[in-house]
């Protein structure tokens, strides 16, 4: 079944540029883009913590050789053995493909370094003092605006993420958080994630899936909307900016405007003053976004939110599920710990635990998904709500815990708006809880199996347009009999009804053959009985 | 009860012993069993129904409640969720989750129970439960408080008070063969006795008891008279006069206007009732403690651990302090019902204990357990809600199939040691119970009875019997034999310890009630595996038997190695070209299409597979089917031994000896492996040889049958090792894209509530060629014959057709009225149908 959905997956993600995140986007960038990608230092930087550590091992060892080496000396770096080789392997083509590494041209066999990478690497060990974090020219050095402890950056964050809130339910259709703005519908409109005409249109049924549509002049979710929604909050946010680079004249300016957000400590002030062009346009946008927060009183200065900071780097996997034992206080910890450990966790950092489990608990949901087809949310966030109603039925709401079931026709309803199974199953393990890990699957198979059941329940019946035939005399039987002998002959025949109906029917496209035909039949006949 | 009802009912009971029981009650579960309810049956559970949801009705509806809740502090170590709505989420993985499970086993009902989180939900009936094993209103709330992440909600509070509060206030006791409402709380005494229909049911007049007071003076205590029948009618015909007397009293008291002369008429009623009592004081305030050692008994078993969740709940108010007076009035018997129903709507249950250990006027039943049988610690468990204030209470104890009923019964009645009836739901279960009984007890052979229509044997001269018999011999009633009105007059004149009835759920409501009628107990313990009915009439046992008092959990049971490790599979058939295109004709009768599905050549050559791979890793496979034609045909087919309603009850002890094989056998037979058996094979029959199913049809979407065939396989194998992956395995064949699907969905869902997984097999013929397992497709001709035979079937098929419209109109004009869910049909044509049909016997 595992074969089944991996296929699935692989052959139903319908834009293929949505495939893939930041780096890979920097793979396919030509060399003089890159070029000016390198040509900023928290871009280099950001790559090289990109890297894998055996790759970020030979860049570090090549930083400060200038000339090319042999490729030879790379192999000769690494300890023998298949395993070391297959790292070795993996390393180069990570290098290659993000061309930090390059052929000396007119010197096969040998590489180096990016030279524009090699030389704000450099630069960077040289004088790591110089602006330890971006976009500080200009600022007088005090800090005194800084939002970067206690309640001030509670509120930075929290605006922040009532903007993308805001964003992700007006396209679910919900009026909870009001209209976004006439500036990100028309964004949402042209990158395909709503339109005018809906997923009525493209499913080719009409939906009303129980979301409160705001009105019949806002435009409504698409296929690709469902998609977006089921994505985690850092994926989300990259298409956005892919969705930038494409429009903009040089996605590397968006690039670095990225990078050098990542190295942001969130809720410092920084100054817009060194920005280009592009960048400040994008950053009006970063602000609608919540990626940023603009000083209200002072638009040249302008603070990063953890959401613009993490957009580059977001969180593995690994990170969610340690994250997401951390917000939910897994029981089974506690069950180690002692509850009055856990109750001591609390109390004993009164500012941090309970912002970090806001932050970490209102971004994430993490998803049961029981045997009996029940599923239990835990989440804070309305919009997880909006989301898990798109393929569920919910049965309860608690502050903390969604109560849902899977049934037959709250999947279909998701299929009819194009969300496709693989698409649910995804969103259902990708979100599992902590808790999951420990039995063998996230989403049980009897689940999964079933979802993808439903789904072939759709595409049994295939439509073949037809002609009836009907209304024979009783005295043609033998008309009749020749006419359905004769289609079955030729294999046009789709269905039949004996006497007394007398009907019968044919592929659309051989009417006029077997109309002749029985023209020809009932003259034959007639003569014969004169 | 009209005079045609009656007929019918006669009709119905008529029918042979074993497989009328059964067979009427799979078509009791999806149909509506009208003519076992007579019209007070009817508007008595409807009643309750309407008071449980006018209670209910201060539970919120709705789905969204963060605006009105939030989390309270330290919720993160808290296990469990309590909704608005009443249903409450239990996380599995905390560690406070074991206690937390005993407590809301205790006060809710289980919904739900797969692996991490759980779901329960409180209902009056569980609330019910909970106070009648001695959990307070005051403690049940302030449980749930702490163990909820969530402050109560304030309808939740408001619907455990009023389910609660006055519950537990009175009782129903058995004394010397009279039945009296005892309570220490005179306003609750007063508030019943207000109550018309319990007026009625009242066995004196105040000067009936006064005169018998005087008698009791002047030493002539109707105590010093036996058991015997002339006193008794003495009595009885006495009874009679005073009660016409009191029935006059009544209206007169009914019709008074003046409310206070009433209140004064049941005041004095009560003071002379008072002294009346006094010599039945004995409240003795048993600590909840020596209930789980009572419970441990003579099993060797470690009763003595108490749980946690029992240690928790230590603080529950027991009983009544002694110095409390015991106020009480009688009652008679035939009123019984009449009685608890009104006590049920007045929001007073009247709870049945019976404190056995006092009972000196009853002779003791030398039983004991052998030093050999062990007693597991869940039926410990569930046996120590039964006896958990030293004294035992009536209700019903759910245990899946083969995690050991019939010990928890025995156990039971080894606690209690006075004389005991049980009740069967077929004679082959009467055997069953007899052998257990001689396996795990010490008791004499000669303590053993039978009362079955094939021996009828006298009760034990000392008094002290074990009767076991069946229900319909208990509620027959007319033309019996000279010895079996010998019998029942002594069942009659007994006043029976206990009452232990087996497979609870099948039985009609009306047949308890006429077999309750005739026996006198002190306590009734209902034993089941599955207490689901689609029919909704679950809520009469609460009234009828009592409360739910304990629940097994099944994944723990198979965790624990009690239960078998069963691989569940719907496997899909693809219907044939030919058997499909039929079954979607319109013309089709609904009838035929259902055998359609059920003989779908696919199906037989799927079943041939699964069973030539089976008896050769040497399993012992039953084939379940619930239509006679397609078993005829399986069997023949198929080359295997058959066993349904018609099979002669020596040729069924037969095959069921062969299949048992080994010793079970007598000289000569021959083993077999594999039989097709009908839905005679449900219930009560006990096969723990086998290990495999292949259900090739069954009763549309009963999910109880589902449960119970699966309990066929549950009881572990001797020598097994649990670590290794599954033991048992459970085929459900699904004709595919028929509507088996849908039914086979509605099925599952009792077990998949339960944890149980149902993994869907699609290409079953590709498996079984990947992994070289024959397998041969039916010919050609065979299924041709077998279309042939379908079709040549018209006559009942006209009538089929013409039962079920009647009984969809009339079920669609049920669901309009009372708009309470789905109905199926039924109705005594259809039933006369069916069996014309073949589909019952």
């Amino acid at each position: 079944m595992a074969t089944v959905i991996s296929a699935g997956g692989g052959a139903n993600s319908s834009e293929d540029e949505g495939a893939g995140d930041l780096f890979d986007y920097i793979g396919t960038l030509d060399e003089a883009r890159v070029g000016d990608l390198f040509a900023c230092r928290w871009s280099c930087l950001g790559v090289l913590r990109h890297l894998s550590p055996l790759a970020k091992q030979l860049v570090l060892r090549l930083t400060c050789v200038r000339k090319g080496v042999p490729l030879e000396w790379l192999s000769k770096s690494v300890v023998a053995g298949a395993q070391a080789k297959g790292a070795l392997r993996e390393a180069l083509t990570q290098l290659r493909t993000l061309k930090v590494l390059v052929d000396v041209i007119g010197e096969p066999g040998r590489v180096q370094l990016h030279k524009a990478f090699a030389s704000q690497l450099r630069a960077s060990i040289a004088a790591p003092q110089i602006s330890a974090l971006p976009w500080q020219d200009g600022l007088d050095g005090s800090r005194g605006n800084d939002k970067t402890s206690g309640s001030a950056l509670m509120n930075l964050e929290d605006a922040a993420l009532r903007k993308w809130t805001a964003i992700l339910h007006f396209i679910v259709g919900s009026n909870e958080y009001g209209n976004p703005g006439k500036r990100v519908v028309k964004l949402l409109v042209s990158m395909g994630l709503m339109g005018h005409g809906g997923a009525s249109d493209r499913s080719g049924t009409a939906h009303n899936n129980g979301v409160a549509v705001l009105g019949s002049s806002l435009p409504q979710i698409t296929r690709q909307g469902y998609e977006f929604m089921l994505k985690d909050i850092h994926e989300q946010v990259w298409i956005f900016m892919k969705h930038y680079t494409r429009k903009v004249g040089s996605p590397e300016s968006v690039l670095q405007m990225l990078f050098r957000m990542s190295y942001c400590k969130p809720g410092t002030e920084c100054s817009s003053g060194t920005l280009d062009e592009t960048q400040r346009s994008l950053l009006g946008d970063f602000d609608l976004f919540g990626l940023v927060q603009i000083d209200e009183s002072r638009r040249d200065r302008f603070f990063p939110t953890s959401l613009g900071v993490n957009v580059v780097f977001g969180q593995s996997r690994e990170e969610r599920m340690a994250a997401a034992a951390r917000a939910v206080d897994l029981p089974a910890q506690s069950a180690q710990t002692g509850a009055s450990d856990a109750a001591k966790r609390v109390k004993g950092e009164p500012g941090m635990v309970p912002m970090n489990r806001r932050a970490t608990a209102s971004s994430n949901v993490f998803i049961i998904c029981e045997t009996n087809f029940k599923v239990y949310a835990y989440t804070e966030s309305s919009l997880h709500v909006e989301m898990l109603r798109l393929f569920v039925n919910i049965e309860c709401i608690l502050p903390n815990l969604i109560v849902a079931v899977i049934t037959r026709s709250s999947i279909r309803s998701a299929f009819k708006l194009g969300i496709t199974g693989s698409q649910i199953i995804h969103f259902l393990s990708e979100n599992a809880h902590p808790l999951c890990k420990k039995r063998h699957r996230l989403v049980p198979d009897n689940i999964t199996d079933q979802i993808i059941l439903w789904e072939g329940e759709r595409n049994r019946v295939r439509a073949q347009r037809g002609v009836l035939y009907k209304d024979f005399q009783p005295e043609e039987e033998a008309v009749h009999s020749a006419a359905v002998a004769h289609a079955l002959e030729n294999k046009w025949l789709l269905f039949q009804s004996g006497p007394p109906n007398m009907a019968f029917v044919i592929l659309e496209s051989k009417h006029d053959e077997m109309r002749a035909f029985v023209k020809r039949t009932r003259e034959r006949l007639r003569n014969n009985v004169h | 009860m009209g005079p045609k009802q009656a007929d019918l009912l006669q009709a119905a009971l008529a029918e042979a012993e074993n497989v009328a029981l059964q067979e009427n009650n799979y078509l009791g579960e999806d149909f509506v069993t009208e003519d076992y309810d007579d019209k007070l049956d009817k508007s008595a559970s409807a009643k309750i129904a309407d008071r449980a949801r006018k209670n209910t009705s201060v539970l919120a509806s709705g789905v969204d409640f963060r605006k009105i809740m939030q989390l309270k502090e330290g919720h993160e170590s808290r296990p469990i969720w309590v909704a608005p709505t009443g249903q409450i989420y239990l996380e599995a993985s905390s560690p406070y989750f074991a206690l937390a499970t005993d407590f809301l086993v205790a006060i809710a009902e289980p919904e739900s129970r797969p692996e991490l989180i759980h779901h329960y939900k409180l209902t009056p009936y569980s609330l019910y439960a909970a106070v009648s094993v001695n959990l307070d209103t005051e403690t049940i709330l302030r449980t749930l408080e702490r163990l909820s992440k969530v402050p109560i909600p304030p309808e939740v509070d408001t619907f455990v008070r009023r389910c609660t509060a006055s519950h537990g206030k009175a009782k129903l006791v058995l004394k010397r063969n009279r039945l009296y409402v005892e309570s220490p709380y005179p306003e609750v005494l007063k508030k019943l006795l207000e109550i018309r229909a319990i007026r009625q049911a009242q066995d004196q007049s105040i000067d009936a008891r006064l005169r018998r007071l005087e008698a009791r003076r002047m030493g002539q205590d109707a105590e010093g008279v036996g058991p015997g029948q002339s006193a008794n009618s003495v009595v009885q015909s006495n009874d009679v006069r005073l009660l016409e007397s009191a029935a006059v009293q009544e209206d007169r008291a009914a019709q008074a206007t003046d409310f206070e002369e009433l209140d004064k008429l049941l005041e004095r009623r009560i003071e002379n009732i008072d002294d009346i009592a006094d010599d039945d004081e004995e409240d003795g305030g048993v600590g909840a403690n020596d209930a789980t050692a009572m419970a441990a008994n003579d099993g060797g078993g470690s009763g003595k651990k108490r749980s946690a969740a029992e240690a928790g709940m230590k603080d529950v108010k027991s009983e009544p302090s002694a110095q409390r007076k015991v106020l009480s009035f009688e009652i008679r018997p035939e009123y019984i019902e009449q009685v608890k129903e009104a006590a049920m709507m007045a929001d007073y249950p009247l709870m049945e204990e019976y404190d056995f250990k006092r009972d000196s006027r009853n002779p003791d039943l030398p039983i004991n357990l052998r030093a050999s049988t062990r007693v597991r610690a869940y039926q410990e468990k569930s046996l120590a809600k039964m006896f958990g204030n030293g004294r035992a209470r009536s209700g019903i104890i759910v245990l899946p199939c083969g995690a050991g009923k019939t010990l928890t019964g025995i156990t039971a009645a080894c606690t209690v040691k006075k004389s005991c009836i049980i009740f069967c739901i077929n004679s082959v279960g009467v055997e069953q119970w007899i052998r257990s009984i001689k396996m795990f007890t010490t008791l004499k052979d000669e303590h053993i009875r039978r009362f079955t229509s094939l021996s009828k044997d006298d009760l034990h001269e000392s008094g002290a019997t074990v009767l076991v018999t069946t229900y319909n011999m208990m509620s027959y009633s007319k033309g019996r034999s000279a010895d079996g009105e010998r019998v029942m007059q002594q069942v009659k004149n007994t006043e029976w310890g206990l009452i232990i009835m087996d497979e609870v759920h099948v039985v009609p409501a009306k047949m308890f009630r006429m077999a309750l009628r005739h026996v006198k107990s002190h306590c009734k313990l209902g034993l089941t595996a599955t207490l689901v009915r689609e029919d909704g009439l679950i809520d009469d046992l609460n009234f009828l038997i009592g409360p739910k008092l304990y629940e097994a959990n099944w994944q723990a049971l198979t965790e624990q190695g009690f239960l078998a490790k069963v691989l569940c599979a719907e496997v899909w058939c693809p219907m044939t070209p030919e058997f499909f295109e039929e079954y979607l004709r319109p013309d089709t009768p609904a009838k035929r299409k259902q055998l359609l599905y059920v003989m779908n050549p696919n199906k037989f050559a799927i079943c041939q597979m699964l069973l030539r791979y089976h008896v050769e890793k040497k399993d012992k496979v039953l084939v379940f089917s619930d239509d006679i034609p397609a078993i005829l045909r399986y069997s023949t087919y198929l080359r295997i031994h058959h066993l349904y309603g018609d099979t002669t009850q020596w040729e069924r002890e037969r095959l069921l000896r062969r299949f048992r094989g080994g010793k079970n056998m007598l000289e000569g037979e021959k083993e077999i492996n594999v039989l097709v058996i009908s839905q005679v094979g449900d219930v009560g029959i006990d096969l723990p040889q086998a290990n495999v199913i292949i259900q090739v049809s069954s009763h549309f979407g009963s999910r109880r049958q589902e449960a119970q065939r699966l309990g066929r396989i549950l009881r572990p194998k001797p020598g097994e090792d649990f670590n290794v992956g599954w033991n048992a395995f459970f085929y459900t064949l699904i004709s595919m894209d028929t509507s088996e699907m849908y039914f086979s969905n509605k099925r599952q869902q009792y077990l998949v509530d339960q944890g149980y997984t149902f993994k869907v097999i699609r290409n079953i013929k590709e498996i079984a060629r990947a992994s070289g397992i024959p397998y041969e497709e039916l010919p050609i001709e065979k299924q041709r014959e077998i279309q042939r035979d379908l079709r040549a079937n018209k006559v009942s098929e006209a009538l089929f057709e013409k039962s079920l419209e009647i009984a969809n109109r009339q079920a669609a004009a049920k669901s309009r009225k009372a708009a309470a869910g789905r109905i199926a049909p039924t109705n005594k044509l259809m039933r006369s149908v069916l069996r014309k049909t073949g589909r019952l016997k």
